[in-house]
Formats: structure tokens, C-alpha cells, sequence
């Protein structure tokens, strides 16, 4: 095998793998905008927040970030609930400059927040897994990211299962298909907002303490990984469960080859070209339902 | 077709005092009088300028977001680009401000336009996400390619000493009289145009886009013209401040940040009003004397960022319209 | 081509997706006509009535207005030539004044010698707005609003007016009182109107002709009294045979 090819499957690869996280934190930005149209701008802020989680159950009892996953989840679950009933609830259906500005605000106070506590410096953990590589051949993997990868393919399940199979899962479908469908149906939006705004940040602390596994954490992470939950969003559909996870692993990809064939510091570059094409020429991006407006 | 003025008072003799001609008047007096009254070379001058430059940049962002209702989140990029672009052609081909600001200026209105065709067929959420895009994009490059513009570091611009060829000073006098110039008649514009026929057109653009277009507002060329002048007024605002500072980044430039900073003046004292950016600006920049202040004291970082958070969501969530905006609006 | 056509629908069909929302549709308003646009919901009404006004593109066919093919010209151009719209719910500039909201179409349309403010003066006289030529949208009633789109809607050189349930929401009263101002305007001003309403009888005493769609198609077309007792009519409108206006 030359070594081009070499590195075309090795960033084919590794972009699948990271790209199922990337998948993961956007189906949490997706809900949010598929149930209550809100761009949350705060998304990538709340996979930071969930990082910092991990790192704190990390330094205060040694566990391994994966075992933080229900800790950090539930608290997630718990902030993103708040969040909605204190500040997002009063901006559903509002014009959309309140809403992002309202968001933006946000993500300012809990980066803020973060770097009062936590410092400026990066900051990682000690897994197992993190420092250790899988190879095959000419290619090799780190187990942390095969590890983040299997753990956003269950939730990734999980989730679709619980939106197919339970009655809370239907009607947050409903809702995200159709408000004003489902107000007749009788489904109780701000509840239903509720949930859906709580599982989008749960999702998102997931996606947190996978992630820690490998890549460090520091209070500028949160504006680096809002971006890719936006253009995945984007490219999968904006409010597509499935195509905001198909676009993870399209973002991811993109990254991988680009830094591999061009250059690691513009690898988000192509990444906002490929934003602006969807927005411009395919608004409702892969798999995003079109509505008659 | 500027007087096309539809005062309230139309035909209604009022006696009152016109408060909306002397408030303004009494400030712009009392700035010219600042510097005699604080001395040349004080420290509060310096923080003047700041100011104003961060009212300018509002007012320049309020013309198409305020007035038009275009809610661009990539004003970055034509700062960045005026400041820039200023700069290199300083540094570069030794070309005086003068000349670079307004190639700056003209570089930025291209953009705009190309921005405006790419973008405006996209409303609302889906036009603030790609102008959003475009300005991040723009970092990265920034940030790549160090030949042009210094990469992460930035650009410092040449200094010769006082020259007026060259735009620069020691002291900050030229400065505040330079941006005093600039807010005063970004401000007056702001308020003729609130009155013309094309202010007209950006604000039924602005509430309603079907209706406008069904009273006859050529949509498109309205929401156009007003992203051109709005960038027009960043660069040139961006040319000042590079000459002011003498240094440009990219975070500075195209960050996220800046997109915002831009934007807090408006929001704070009032979208789409002439007087908003103004009192906008000045609440903005005595916040972020006090937290600096506090953050020099208490060793803390971040807490002008933390106060600029805090303002934006009290006043998206209590004040919708602003200080000087009707609260009625969006609320 | 008649000289006293102003508007000609030529053979339209609108498909969404797989949706055929209309079907070769053709229709033609004369000069001074009141025609009346009716049909049972989803019957394509709205969608023709922007199809008109050029808010959407016909999938085939041609809209002739005033004698020129608009099919591809944008609404405020349509607007400009002299044809003009309300909105099935009513869209003003909420964060400007009465007289400002029907003013800005004055602007437009104007040519340079026109004295669009005594226009507008006397368009809000005619509606009775002048008492609320300062208020804001926001804080008028229903049929105040509705009455500041239709004084937006005739300013400036409006030939056709396209009128989209200007009646509903509204007390009887009201409903009479804006029907007197619309129908002056077409006897005194000579403004060609075109309705699209559901309150049948209205139309029946207000409307010269009656065009009646179902289903994306025109399957009646003719003056209101043979309209209503057509066979087609009435099913379509009641799935049964009794009269369609009772």
C-alpha cells in the first residue's frame, strides 16, 4: 500500500471514530432546535462543562471519565432542566435575534464561570485508555477513541429507541414535527420542551466525558466544538436526530483528511465552506424534513 | 431622497422644549471640552477613545441589524478587513492611512457584497448562522497564513513617531478628536436615515419581509445597500482603531468575541435607535473600567467578559428594546 | 389581448413535492370588475393568490398583468405596476405608525411628481385613520388594522387590489363598514378587486363575478347567483345538494 493510501484510510478511520462523538453532542443541539427551535449557541459551553465534570470526578476519586457518564448525565440532566425553565423557556417561539443573544450570554457566563474555577490552563486526565493505541498493520487507533466511539453508538441507540418506543419519546417527535399539531394532539409543549432540553444537555455531558478521555480540556474548548454541533446540524438537517449524527461523522472526516492533505491548523476551514454551501444551495441539509416555507 | 421626514409633530405646533436636538448638542460640546478639562495627555482620553471606538463600531452594526433587522454576527469580518488591510498596505508598500483606510473600506463593501449575495436569500437564524461561519472562517485563515497578517500574534503596524501622513501620535489628542468625528457623524447619518426613504425601506425589511415586498421595498437590494453601508462604517472604524492601537489579531478581528462586543452597544441602549449605540457603548465601556479595575485588584480574569454576559442577558430578558427602544417591540 | 383586462391567469399549475395544489388554472379580471375568489379549505386559493401576487412561482403557465407577462417578476415590482395585496392575517410595521406603515408604500410607487403625502393624508381620511396616524399597530383593534393594509395597499397608483379574507375576525358591524369603504373604492376610485373569502353570502352581495376552485381547479366561473346554485358548487361545499349559501 503506498503511503498515500496509507493515510487517506487511517483519516477515513480515525474521523469515523471521532466523528461518532462529534455525532453525539450535535444530536443534543439538534433536539433543542427540532423541539423548541432554539440554536442553542450554548452547546458546545455544556460538552464543556460535562468535560470539566469528568476531570473533577477524576481528580476526586480517580475514576475513569466512563465511569462519571451517569453522574455527569444526571447533572447535565439537572442543569439543562434549569436552564430551560429559568432562561431558554421564555425565548421558544421569539424572535430569533433574542433567543441567540440570550444564548450567547449564556455561553459567556459559564465559560467564565469555568475558567474562575477551573483556571485558563488545559486540562486532561489519566485514562487507561487515553495513552493506549490499538495497531493494526500500518494503521493505529487510540482505545479512548474507540472506546468514545462504541459509547456514542449505545447512547446514539438508545436514544432513537427511546424516541421510537416511549410515549415521551413520540411525543417529543410530534412536537419537533409539528408544534401546532401536536398542541391539538394534547401534548404539554413546555413539559415536552423540558425533557427534550434536558436530554439535549444530557447528551451533551456524554459527549463530555468521552471526549475528556483524549482531548484536554480548557475554557476556549466550548467555543472550538460549537461550530461542528452547528455544521453538523446543518449538514445532516437542522432538527434530524440521524442527521445530525451522520453529519458528525461527516465533520469529522472533512477534519481528518484536511489536516492529514493540507494542514492540521485549517482543518475547520473546509468545515464552514461546506456550512455555507449547505445553508446557501441545501437548507434542509441531508436528511432534514422540508416544510412548505 | 433624504427629507422625506415624517415627524410626529407633523402640522402639531409644540412648545416644548426639543430635548431630541439639545441632549445631543450638550454631549458633543461637552467631549470637545474634555480634553481641556482633563488635560492632552491624560489617561481618560485614551479610554475615550476606546469608547467611542466601540460606539462607532455599534452604530456601523445597528445600520443593518438595528435598523434592517439583518442580525449579522459577521461584522468581524469587516472590521477585520479594514483594519487589516490598513495596515499591510502601511506596513508593506508604505501607502498612508489615509488612503489605506478607504481601500480598506471599499475591500470591505466588496465583501459585503459578496457576503449579501451568498446570505440573504436565508432569513433569520439561518442568515446570523452563515454570516457566523463566514467570520470564523476568516480567523483560521488569519491565523494560518503568517506571511500576511502575523498569524496568532497579529500585526503590529510600523511606528514612525507623529506624523500626519502616516495617522500617528504619541499622544491620544488626534485620536479622540479623529473618533469624536467619526461617532458624530455615524450619529447623524443614524438619524437622517431613520428618516429617509431607505431607512424607511430597512425597517419594513425589518418587521415584515412579505409585507415590505408587498408594498413595493425591493427586498433584496434594501437588505444589500444596508449591509454596504453598515461595513463600509466597520472598516473605516476598523482603520481608525488599528491606527489608534497599532496592532490587529485575528481574535480581535474575526473572533466570536468581537461579533459580539459589536453588537452590545445596540442591544444595550436601544436597536435601531440613533441614540441607542451611544449610550450603549458608554455603559459598556465604564463596565469594563470597573471590572478591569476589580480584575487588576482581586487578581481574577475574565470578569469584564463575565459582566458583559451578565448585562446581555439582563437586558435580553428585562429590557428587550434596549434603553432608548420601545419595550413593546419583541417583547 | 383586451384593453380593459388588467389580470390574466394563464394555465397555472403549482405542484409541492408530489402535491398538486393547482391545476391549470385560468382566469381573467377586467377593468372596474369585484370578482370573488371562493372555494372549500385547501381548495388552492391562497396558493393562486400568491402565485399573483409573486410570492410563489407557478410551476406552469403565466401571470398577464396589466397586458405585460409578470410570471417572472418579483412581488414588489408587481406591487409597483399597480397591483397590490392584504394578508390573510394581517402583517403591518409594528414598530411604526399608522400613517408611517401606509406611507412607505406611498414612497415606493410614487413617481417624482406625485404628492405622495397629500396621498396619504387623504387615503387615511378616506379609511378614518387620521385620529390614529400616530399610533403604533400594536395597540388598534382588528378592523383599525386591517383597514391601515388596505390604506397601505391602495397608495401609490393601485389599479388591482387582491383582498385576502379582509372579513374575517370581524363583528358584523365591522365587516359592513369595511365592505362600504372596499366597494367605493372601486366606484370611486376605479380599483379592480379581486376577494378571496369564506363568509359566502358577503361575496354574493359584494362580487360582480364569482370564481369558484376545488381541488386546484376552476369548476365554476360566472356571475354569483348562477355560481351558487351550480350542482358543483354546492357539493363541493357541502358534500350534499342543498343550497350552498343558505
Amino acid at each position: 500500500m503506498s503511503s498515500t493510501v496509507v493515510s487517506l484510510i487511517q483519516a477515513l478511520a480515525s474521523g469515523l471514530l471521532v466523528g461518532g462523538v462529534y455525532g453525539l453532542f450535535s444530536i443534543g443541539f439538534s433536539l433543542a432546535f427540532g423541539v423548541m427551535r432554539i440554536v442553542n449557541f450554548a452547546h458546545g459551553e455544556l460538552v464543556m462543562l460535562g468535560m470539566y465534570a469528568a476531570y473533577s470526578v477524576y481528580l476526586l476519586t480517580g475514576a475513569d471519565p466512563l465511569l462519571a457518564i451517569p453522574i455527569v448525565g444526571i447533572f447535565l440532566t439537572v442543569v439543562g432542566a434549569g436552564l430551560y425553565l429559568v432562561v431558554y423557556e421564555r425565548f421558544v417561539g421569539k424572535a430569533t435575534l433574542q433567543q441567540l443573544l440570550v444564548a450567547i450570554a449564556i455561553s459567556m457566563v459559564i465559560q467564565i464561570i469555568l475558567q474562575m474555577i477551573y483556571g485558563p490552563e488545559t486540562r486532561g486526565v489519566q485514562s487507561v485508555l487515553g495513552s493506549q493505541y490499538l495497531i493494526y498493520g500500518p494503521f493505529f487507533f487510540s482505545y479512548g477513541q474507540i472506546a468514545a466511539f462504541i459509547v456514542a453508538v449505545i447512547c446514539v441507540g438508545v436514544l432513537e429507541l427511546l424516541l421510537q418506543k416511549t410515549r415521551w419519546g413520540k411525543l417529543i417527535r410530534a412536537v419537533a414535527d409539528d408544534p401546532e399539531a401536536a398542541e391539538i394532539v394534547g401534548a404539554n409543549s413546555r413539559a415536552i420542551n423540558t425533557v427534550a432540553f434536558a436530554v439535549s444537555c444530557c447528551l451533551a455531558g456524554i459527549a463530555g466525558c468521552v471526549l475528556i478521555i483524549y482531548y484536554p480540556v480548557n475554557p476556549g474548548t466550548g467555543m472550538a466544538l460549537m461550530p461542528i454541533a452547528l455544521i453538523a446540524t446543518v449538514i445532516g438537517g437542522l432538527g434530524s436526530i440521524k442527521g445530525a449524527f451522520l453529519g458528525g461523522i461527516i465533520c469529522a472526516i472533512v477534519q481528518q483528511l484536511t489536516s492529514t492533505f493540507w494542514s492540521p491548523a485549517l482543518q475547520d476551514v473546509p468545515l464552514y465552506v461546506l456550512l455555507l454551501v449547505f445553508l446557501a444551495f441545501f437548507p434542509f441539509g441531508l436528511l432534514g424534513r422540508k416544510t412548505a416555507h | 431622497m433624504s427629507d422625506t421626514a415624517m415627524s410626529p409633530a407633523n402640522g402639531v405646533a409644540t412648545s416644548r422644549i426639543n430635548w431630541r436636538l439639545i441632549v445631543p448638542v450638550a454631549v458633543i460640546a461637552l467631549m470637545v471640552l474634555l480634553p481641556f478639562v482633563v488635560g492632552t495627555q491624560s489617561y481618560l482620553l485614551g479610554i475615550a477613545v476606546r469608547a467611542m471606538l466601540f460606539i462607532a463600531l455599534g452604530q456601523a452594526w445597528n445600520v443593518v441589524a438595528g435598523i434592517g433587522g439583518q442580525l449579522s454576527l459577521g461584522h468581524g469580518v469587516f472590521f477585520g478587513v479594514g483594519a487589516y488591510g490598513t495596515a499591510i498596505l502601511f506596513n508593506s508598500l508604505g501607502l498612508t492611512p489615509w488612503v489605506g483606510g478607504v481601500l480598506g473600506a471599499v475591500a470591505s463593501i466588496a465583501v459585503a457584497g459578496l457576503m449579501g449575495a451568498a446570505t440573504f436569500r436565508l432569513r433569520g437564524v439561518y442568515f446570523a448562522l452563515a454570516t457566523v461561519a463566514i467570520s470564523l472562517c476568516l480567523e483560521k485563515l488569519a491565523r494560518h497564513f503568517i506571511g500576511i497578517t502575523g498569524g496568532d500574534a497579529g500585526l503590529a503596524v510600523r511606528f514612525i513617531g507623529d506624523s500626519l501622513s502616516a495617522a500617528q501620535s504619541r499622544s491620544p489628542l488626534p485620536f479622540f478628536f479623529a473618533s469624536l468625528v467619526m461617532v458624530v457623524a455615524y450619529y447623524v447619518l443614524t438619524r437622517r436615515l431613520l428618516r429617509s426613504n431607505f431607512g424607511y425601506q430597512l425597517q419594513a425589511v425589518r418587521d415584515d419581509e412579505e409585507a415590505a415586498a408587498a408594498s413595493g421595498v425591493p427586498v433584496f437590494r434594501t437588505k444589500m445597500w444596508g449591509l454596504i453601508l453598515s461595513a463600509g462604517m466597520t472598516a473605516l472604524t476598523g482603520a481608525l482603531y488599528v491606527q489608534f492601537y497599532l496592532a490587529i489579531d485575528p481574535g480581535a478581528a474575526f473572533g466570536l468575541g468581537q461579533a459580539i462586543q459589536i453588537q452590545l452597544p445596540s442591544l444595550i441602549g436601544g436597536l435601531g435607535t440613533a441614540g441607542g449605540p451611544v449610550i450603549g457603548g458608554a455603559i459598556m465601556i465604564l463596565v469594563s473600567e470597573v471590572t478591569n479595575w476589580l480584575s487588576a485588584r482581586t487578581a481574577i480574569h475574565g470578569l469584564d467578559i463575565l459582566a458583559y454576559g451578565a448585562i446581555l442577558l439582563i437586558v435580553v430578558m428585562f429590557v428587550p428594546g434596549g434603553l432608548l427602544g420601545r419595550t413593546r417591540r419583541g417583547a | 389581448m383586451a384593453q380593459d383586462e388588467v389580470l390574466r391567469v394563464e394555465g397555472v399549475s403549482k405542484v409541492f413535492g408530489g402535491l398538486k395544489a393547482l391545476s391549470n388554472v385560468s382566469m381573467s379580471v377586467k377593468r372596474g370588475e369585484v370578482v370573488g375568489l371562493i372555494g372549500p379549505n385547501g381548495a388552492g386559493k391562497s396558493t393562486l393568490f400568491e402565485v399573483i401576487s409573486g410570492n410563489m412561482r407557478a410551476t406552469a403557465g403565466r401571470i398577464v398583468l396589466f397586458g405585460d407577462d409578470v410570471s417572472t417578476v418579483s412581488p414588489d415590482r408587481r406591487r409597483r405596476a399597480g397591483m397590490s395585496r392584504t394578508f390573510q392575517k394581517v402583517r403591518l410595521f409594528e414598530s411604526l405608525t399608522t400613517q408611517e406603515n401606509i406611507a412607505i408604500a406611498a414612497m415606493q410607487c410614487a413617481r417624482s411628481n406625485d404628492d405622495w403625502r397629500g396621498e396619504v393624508q387623504s387615503v387615511m381620511e378616506r379609511l378614518k385613520l387620521t385620529r390614529l396616524a400616530q399610533s403604533y399597530p400594536a395597540e388598534l383593534t382588528l378592523a383599525d388594522r386591517k383597514k391601515i393594509e388596505i390604506g397601505r395597499a391602495i397608495v401609490g397608483r393601485c389599479r388591482l387590489l387582491l383582498l385576502d379574507e379582509a372579513l374575517s375576525g370581524l363583528t358584523m358591524d365591522e365587516a359592513d363598514e369595511l365592505v362600504g369603504v372596499v366597494l367605493s373604492l372601486n366606484t370611486e376610485l376605479g380599483v379592480t378587486i379581486v376577494v378571496v373569502e369564506h363568509v359566502l353570502p358577503v361575496l354574493v352581495s359584494m362580487a360582480q363575478r364569482l370564481v369558484v376552485l376545488n381541488f386546484g381547479e376552476v369548476i365554476a366561473d360566472g356571475a354569483p347567483r348562477e355560481v351558487a346554485s351550480n350542482e358543483k358548487v354546492m357539493t363541493a361545499y357541502l358534500g350534499s345538494k342543498r343550497g350552498a349559501f343558505s
